[in-house]
Formats: structure tokens, sequence, C-alpha cells
């Protein structure tokens, strides 16, 4: 394999289209965060556009349908390849693109993007050479059955690092019968055809070194590495004294770009006050303190909107915001300006900065929600410089008091990464970069 | 915080169960059939003892005088799956379905209801039983009596209409959890006793938590000790000519003895959701309920109710599809119906409750609209922190239809804005647009809830009517 990660990422989509021009069914591509998976998906469908006729694109939501058409209209702007979107009677699609609720009125379209509900009610007699499914881990078996039939071929391609499909109904009711549902979509072809090749994106332009290297051990079976250099990039603070932990959380991510804060170790509700102040803190010290961010040679300020703050549930969401809301105020800044939100919302988005509220911080209880290794993995892979976690000490004895009381179940395929270790490695990792903070 | 956790201290602090909901939100039949037992630990086909039957007074006590003994085993079995064919067969016949929705006072839908005390006893006897019974072959083994694989079908039935809102099977643990919440752990509150302690006899409560457990599992103690006495007075009565009933009589005593008191319970926790008053959408869910019983007594009578030992794939898509229907409807139902419930969901600030504080039928007239949309200003009784953009829905009184049917009309409403007072304007999106529709708004200085509860649409789930190239059936057993 190359060294360099420009001509390994190269290699790694000559072999994707090498496999499907050769005809392949079915091929995965699995991308770490950031590794240009967007941008695969994007440039296969105009090659492809002309050999293999339309080239439909499943998406998983909306959100990413507009997104990725967008993108792809200003990709094909100077192209004689025309791209459309194809949506549900009730959606209302962004101004200035070709879209229809009929996919036979998208007949000039050599591309076509709709997410997986809507292509699910196509009518059965269309078919199409190849179709792409953009996110294909976080499609479901289920949602996969609904367009399938329609594909000769597909190129799943997705990030297996990334929050599930999940449900609100009753898993035990589900699983108890021997199957599963809500199996992702590439998991469900590999089931099918063990064969299927599997093709890694080696590198992540997104994550810096210092991030890529962490992540990659904690959350993938494949390892991957950074697009960049050290030192490449990083988030740049004015000199100064360190008066407080806050300065010198920051100074810590500044280095390293990790910062592991700990609050003293306590087990409270998920709304624990002092962490929503911790972080407020730490976005108001951010933004007061001149930080500018280095990309490349070039080195610019840091504004709000380069930030975000993740968390895990919508209450601790809105206190965040409302928290968020007031730093802004005080430095005379629109409300909203620092994105706050939880994991499966921020998946697919990349900032600067991301402060993250670790989900086990203060719990009493570790259950199978908090131990899904994706909704770390998501708060974790979602900056290009610099990472801050923040969260209650003592999230180690708590996964390690924490019985193995989930049950197994007959069917269930084992997960490629175990939350659990993965939690430890994550914090394994993380642990040189602590800085422990007042309450 | 969420409110459940307030209940939990507060009953805690109280030492006596809260209410969780001020009505009843599962369809309670004037005759259930209770059933509550013990099977030998490890072996759910093994009964030790049943008490089965639907009058409270005389329940059925069927005991196993050895039940190591295959013929006992059978016996026993056959003995319980005809009470239940019996109850079963008085629901069998279809009444004529009344054209439905065409009369206001309708009768009460008529459903067959399995209940027992707690969700182990639900999966042993539809679960397990179920399908243990159900592929029995009266025609291969003399032993086997035809009463076996018609139970087993029911129970089956039963089983797979165990989701949720429906009322064919109640575990009275769960149906007392979703309508008080005790002091104790979750899951403690799988002891019917101490559970109905807390709610009825708060000065029992240890008591209750030493009592004998309702099953499906003796306590090991009684077993040892007690039971097996009783199957000693078998072994040595059972060879006497003329005296079978003798031999079992002591089992039954001692059975009757241990389950008693769980029977009791169970009767006794019907009462106490039956004190409170029949919440509104109960009646269309036993209908559902109805529906689903009569299509099953169908195929029983057809012979065709056949369930797959391990279901197809495009099966479970389809009651993972259910299910998720059934999850969601629950919910917003149960929520609309009871005040208390939807409390919960505005302590979490998912709705919106508040006062009025201006209403705008024509809107601002700022939006150039040839139909300007109504405008509600709201002061919210807390916080409220949903982004802009967020929907809402106000279920609004009961109207005639123009074909003269009660219906319940649903305004869609958007976030529009949140002054720095904290007043939450709200824009209607759809159902009060129309002047003549503007009735529908509330007035000033009415308290209002606002839900974040989308009135259900009725559309297809796409689910192909065979397996793509993607999948396949997970490897027979």
């Amino acid at each position: 394999m190359p060294t360099d990660p420009r001509a390994a990422h190269t290699a790694a989509i000559d072999q994707v289209w090498r496999l499907l021009d050769a005809g392949a069914q079915a091929v995965i591509v699995n991308s770490p965060p950031g590794a240009g998976k967007s941008t695969l998906v994007r440039a296969t469908a105009r090659r492809m556009a002309g050999s293999h006729g339309q080239i439909p694109i499943i998406t998983q939501t909306n959100e990413q349908a507009d997104d990725l058409t967008r993108d792809l209209l200003e990709d094909l702007r100077d192209s004689p390849i025309r791209a459309g979107r194809l949506h549900a009677d009730k959606y209302t699609p962004p101004v200035g693109v070709t879209a229809s609720t009929d996919i036979d009125e998208l007949n000039e379209c050599d591309i076509v993007v709709a997410p997986a509900a809507k292509w699910g009610f196509v009518r059965a007699d269309h078919r199409w050479e190849l179709g792409i499914v953009d996110e294909a881990y976080q499609v479901s078996s289920v949602d996969l059955a609904k367009f399938a039939a329609r594909f000769d071929a597909l190129l799943l391609v997705g990030d297996p690092g990334q929050l599930s499909p999940f449900t609100t109904a009753d898993e035990g009711a589900i699983r108890s019968t021997g199957s599963w549902p809500l199996e992702t979509a590439a998991g469900t072809v590999l089931g099918t055809y063990p064969d299927t090749p599997v093709v890694p994106l080696p590198v992540s332009w997104r994550l810096p070194p210092s991030g890529a290297g962490i992540v990659s051990d904690a959350f993938y079976s494949r390892a991957f590495t950074a697009g960049s250099d050290h030192g490449e990039r990083g988030l740049r603070l004015p000199l100064g004294a360190i008066r407080d932990s806050v300065d010198e959380v920051l100074r810590v991510a500044e280095r390293y770009g990790w910062c592991l804060a700990q609050l003293p170790d306590a087990q409270l509700p998920r709304t624990d006050p002092q962490a929503v102040a911790t972080i407020a803190n730490i976005a108001h010290r951010l933004l007061s303190s001149k930080a500018r961010i280095q990309d490349g040679k070039e080195l610019r300020n840091l504004y709000p909107r380069d930030i975000a703050i993740g968390v895990t549930h919508r209450d601790q969401q809105a206190l965040v915001r409302a928290a968020a809301d007031t730093v802004c105020e005080s430095l005379d800044l629109a409300p909203g300006s620092i994105v706050v939100d939880t994991a499966n919302k921020l998946q697919g988005r990349q900032f600067e900065v991301v402060i993250a509220w670790h989900p086990l911080s203060g719990r009493r209880d570790a259950s199978a929600f908090h131990l899904e290794a994706g909704r770390l993995c998501v708060l974790a892979s979602r900056h290009r410089q610099a990472c801050i976690v923040v969260t209650r000490d003592g999230v180690r004895q708590q996964l390690d008091a924490y019985p193995h009381t989930e049950p197994v179940w007959i069917g269930a395929a084992t997960p490629e990464v175990d939350g659990w270790e993965a939690n430890h490695r994550f914090l394994d990792g993380l642990n040189q970069f602590a800085v422990s903070v007042d309450a | 915080m969420s409110l459940d956790v307030l209940l939990g201290l507060t009953a805690v602090a109280n030492r006596r169960a809260v209410p969780r909901a001020s009505q009843c939100h599962v369809h309670l039949s004037g005759r259930p059939f209770v059933v509550v037992g013990y099977h030998v630990p490890g072996d759910p086909g093994s009964p030790l003892g049943i008490l089965c039957g639907d009058r409270r007074d005389q329940p059925r006590v069927i005991a196993a005088g050895e039940p190591r003994d295959y013929d006992e085993r059978w016996r026993t079995l056959t003995e319980f799956a005809l009470n239940l064919n019996g109850y079963l067969g008085r629901y069998a016949m279809p009444t004529p379905p009344s054209r439905q929705g065409r009369s206001p006072a309708r009768a009460r839908p008529v459903i067959p209801q399995l209940v027992v005390p707690n969700a182990d006893t639900a999966q042993w006897l539809c679960q397990e039983l179920g399908l243990l019974l159900r592929y029995l072959q009266p025609e291969r083994d003399p032993r086997i009596s035809p009463a076996l694989p018609v139970a087993g079908a029911h129970l089956s039935f039963f089983d797979q209409q165990r989701v949720p809102g429906a009322s064919l099977v109640l575990a009275m643990t769960e149906v007392l959890a979703q309508h008080w919440k005790t002091g104790q752990l979750p899951s403690m509150d799988s002891n019917l006793a101490s559970q109905l302690a807390w709610i009825r006899r708060p000065d029992t409560i240890l008591e209750a938590e030493n009592a004998l457990p309702a099953g499906p599992v003796p306590d090991p103690e009684w077993e040892r000790k007690t039971y097996t006495r009783s199957t000693k007075v078998f072994n040595q009565l059972r060879g006497v000519a003329g005296r079978p009933a003798d031999a079992v009589r002591e089992a039954s005593d001692t059975v009757w003895e241990a389950l008693e008191p769980a029977w009791k319970a169970v009767w006794e926790s019907l009462d106490a959701v039956d004190e409170l008053p029949e919440a509104e959408h109960v009646d269309e869910r036993a209908r559902g309920d109805e529906m689903q019983w009569h299509r099953h007594a169908e195929r029983v009578r057809g012979n065709r109710a056949y369930f797959r030992r391990r279901p197809r794939q495009l099966q479970v898509f389809r009651y993972l599809n259910r299910l998720e229907r059934l999850t969601g409807n629950l919910d917003r139902q149960m929520a609309l119906d009871d005040p208390q419930i939807m409390a919960r969901h505005v302590a979490s600030g998912d709705a919106l409750s508040g006062t009025v504080v201006k209403v705008l039928p024509e809107g601002t007239g700022r939006q150039g609209r040839r139909q300007p949309r109504p405008i509600m200003h709201i002061r919210p009784d807390l916080p409220f922190a949903r982004p802009l953009g967020t929907h809402l829905w106000l279920h609004c009184a009961v109207e005639t239809s123009r074909a003269g049917n009660p219906v319940r009309p649903t305004v869609e409403l958007e976030v529009t804005g949140l002054d720095a007072d904290g007043i939450v304007e709200l824009t209607v999106v759809s159902n009060a647009i129309k002047r003549e529709h503007h009735r529908r708004l509330p007035l000033p200085d009415t308290r209002q809830v606002f839900a974040p509860f989308e009135p259900p649409t009725f559309r297809p789930d796409a689910i192909p009517d065979v397996l793509p190239w993607t999948h396949r059936e997970p490897e027979a057993d």
C-alpha cells in the first residue's frame, strides 16, 4: 500500500471503480469520519452516469438528500450531466433544484437523489443498473428490503463506527423473533454474500493526526490515518499566563488536539448543572481568548460557527443551548451562533473545535444506550482541530462495576467493535490529556 | 427532571404508591380468564399446579401429583387446555359485526382476556407452553388429547398479541406499574404481592415482600418441603385401585394453599384499575383486539391456525412496523386521554403547556398571503426550550363532521417565535386557517396544552411481497 495518503486514497477509489466496472453485484466502502465519503459518492455517480444509465442515489434523510443534491449541482456546473431530486408529496425541496414527486418526470436527469423511504414507493417496474447507498450503516435492513429489488447492483458507502439504526419499539420483542430487522444495510448484504468486497478508505481528511489515532484505535476494526501531518493544523492561542483550570484545558487542547476535562466524581441526574457550567465556561474562554486556527499555511480567527457542543440527551441539549446562548449574549453574538446538538443530529457534520459531553459522565447506570460505541464515536470525530471531552471522573470505575445483564439473542450478529471495550480504549487514549476542573 | 423520578421519590417518602395515571388505560373484560401457576423449575413443559378460571370465588385447581411422570404431565396439561378452550369457545362465534361507526351507542367490544400475575407467567403460558403444545400430533400418540394443539394455537395467538396497547393478555404487574409508581426498584415491581401492598395496604409491604412467589417458578423451599410431601402421598395412593382422585387431592390442597394469595391478588389488582374511569381511546384499541381475535378464531375454525417456529424475514419486518406503530399510538393516545400522563411530556419539555395571551386570527398581516395564518402567543408554565420550527398539535373539542360523525380535529402549529420574556409564538400550519375554522382556536386567558403528537397517517409501508436479492432467510433450525 502506498504510504502517501493521497495516493492511498486514490488507490482505494480506483479499486471501487474497477470492481463496479467488472460487474460486482455489491461493493461496500467502509469510510472513517471525514474520509471523503460524500465526495466518493458524487464522483462515482458522475463517472457511472454515462456508462450505467441513470444513477439513483439513496440517502437516509431528506436533509442529507438536499445537501448531496446541492453539492452535486455545484460539481456539475460546467458539465452536461444533470442531477435531480425525487421527493415525497409533503416535502418541499430547496429552490433551484430540478425536483419532482414522480420518477418519470426526472427522465432527463442522469443522477437522481432521494431518501430510502421515497425509493421504496417508486413503482416496482422501474429498474436501474446501479444504485448508490449513502450512509449504508444507517440504512436498516427493512429499509433496504423496500428498495433493493429495483437495482441490479448496489454500491454501499458508509461509516461503520457511527450510530446504528434504532427503533422506538421494544427491542426484546423484536429480537426474540430470531432475526434483527434493524441490521445495517451493509451488514445485511455481507450476511447474504459474505464474499462481497469491502474497500476501506484509508485516510481521514477531517481528523487531525492526534484525533485519527485515538478514534481509529478505539472505534474501528480497520485502522485509518490522518491526511494531514503533525503540526499542520491546530488550535492556536495567544501567549498568556495560565490563570485557572479552564485555561489549562485550552492549552492542553492546543498542544495535543485533545483534552479530557474532568470534574470531580459524583453521581448525578443527566442534567448535571456543573457539567453545563463547565461546557459554557470552556466555550466562553475559547471565544474570548482570541483563539485562532491553523490550517496548513492559513491562520484565521476562530468563529462561533466553528464550535459545536455535542450531548447525548435532548434535555441536556436544552440546558446547554440556554447556557451557550448566555455566553453568546455576553460576547454580543446572536443566540444560536454555537451549534448545540445530540450525537444523532451531529452525525455527518464537521466543525473546527468540538466540546463533547461524555455520555457516561456522572451516571449511576451504564445502560446499553450509553455503551453504544457509535454515540461516543460520533462525538469524538466531528472536529478538524481539537476536541475537548467534558466528563465526571469515575467513568472507568462505572464501566468496571457495571454487570453485563443484557440478554444474548439467537441470530444476533456480534458487533465488530464492543461498546464496553471501545469506551475503555477511548479513555486509555485520552488519559494523558486529562485536566481536573474544579466544580 | 423526569416526572417519574419525582413520583418515585414521593412514593418512597410517603411509603405509599403514587398514581401515575388518572384513568384506566386497559380494557377490562367483565369475565377474564385468570391463570396463576407453577411449573417445575427449568422445565416449563411440566406444570406443578395451576389455578385458573373466570370465576373469582371458584378457581379450577389443577395439580400434578407427580410432575416427573409423563401421564400425569399430559393429564395436567389436558385439564388446563380443556378449561382454556372451553372459556375461549364462548367467544369464538362472531357476533355479526354491527355496522361500525354508524350508531353512536355501540356495544362494548367483547374479547376473551387472559389475565396473569406477571410478565414471566405470560411468557411461560403464551410463548413457552404455546410453542410446546401447538405442534403436538394427537393422531400419532394416543396420550395426546386433541385439545392440546388447539390450546397451543390459542396461546401462541395470545403471545403474538402481547403488544403495546393490546388488552387480550394482561400481566397485572405491568398494568399496575402503568398506573402507579411504587417506591421500590423497578425490578421489585415484578412481585405482584408487594406491588399491590404499596398501592392498597402500605402497612403490609414487608409481609408481602416475603410472601410465596406468584409464579411461574415456585419457592425452592416450598417445593422441597411441602410439595415433595404431597408427591409422596400421591405415589403411595396411585397404586390403590379406585382412588386416583384421592391420590391427587393432597397435591391439589398444597397447590391451592400456595397459589391462593396470588389468585386473590390478581383479582384485587383488577379491582384497583377498575376503580379508575376508562380512558377515551381504550375502546378503540379493544376493537382492534376484537378484530384480531375473530380473525384468529376464523383460522382455528378453518384449521389454518399455523404458527411458524421462526418467522420469515418479511414477517419480522411487518412485525417491526406494527410494533413501532402501536408503540407510538399508545403513547399518543394515553397522553391525549389523561392529563396526568400529558404532564410527563410537559415536564420533559416535549409538550408546551401554558396560558393563551393573545390570539390573532388574521395573523399579523405581514405575511402577504391571501389567507393569513392565525397566530397565538402563549405564556408557558415551564420555560420552553424546543427550537423554532418545532411542530406541535392542538387537539380540539369534538365536532360533528359533515357526515354526522363525531370527530376531533387537530390544529397543526409551528413555533415561530420566542421572546425575551419567554412568550412563545405559534403559527397555525393547518386545520384552522379558513375563517370557518377559526372557532377551533383557543380563547385568550385559557390554559392549553400543545402536544408533539401528530395525528396518525395511514399509508402503506412499502415492504415488498418477495425478499429482494440483498436478503436471505435465516437458516432453518
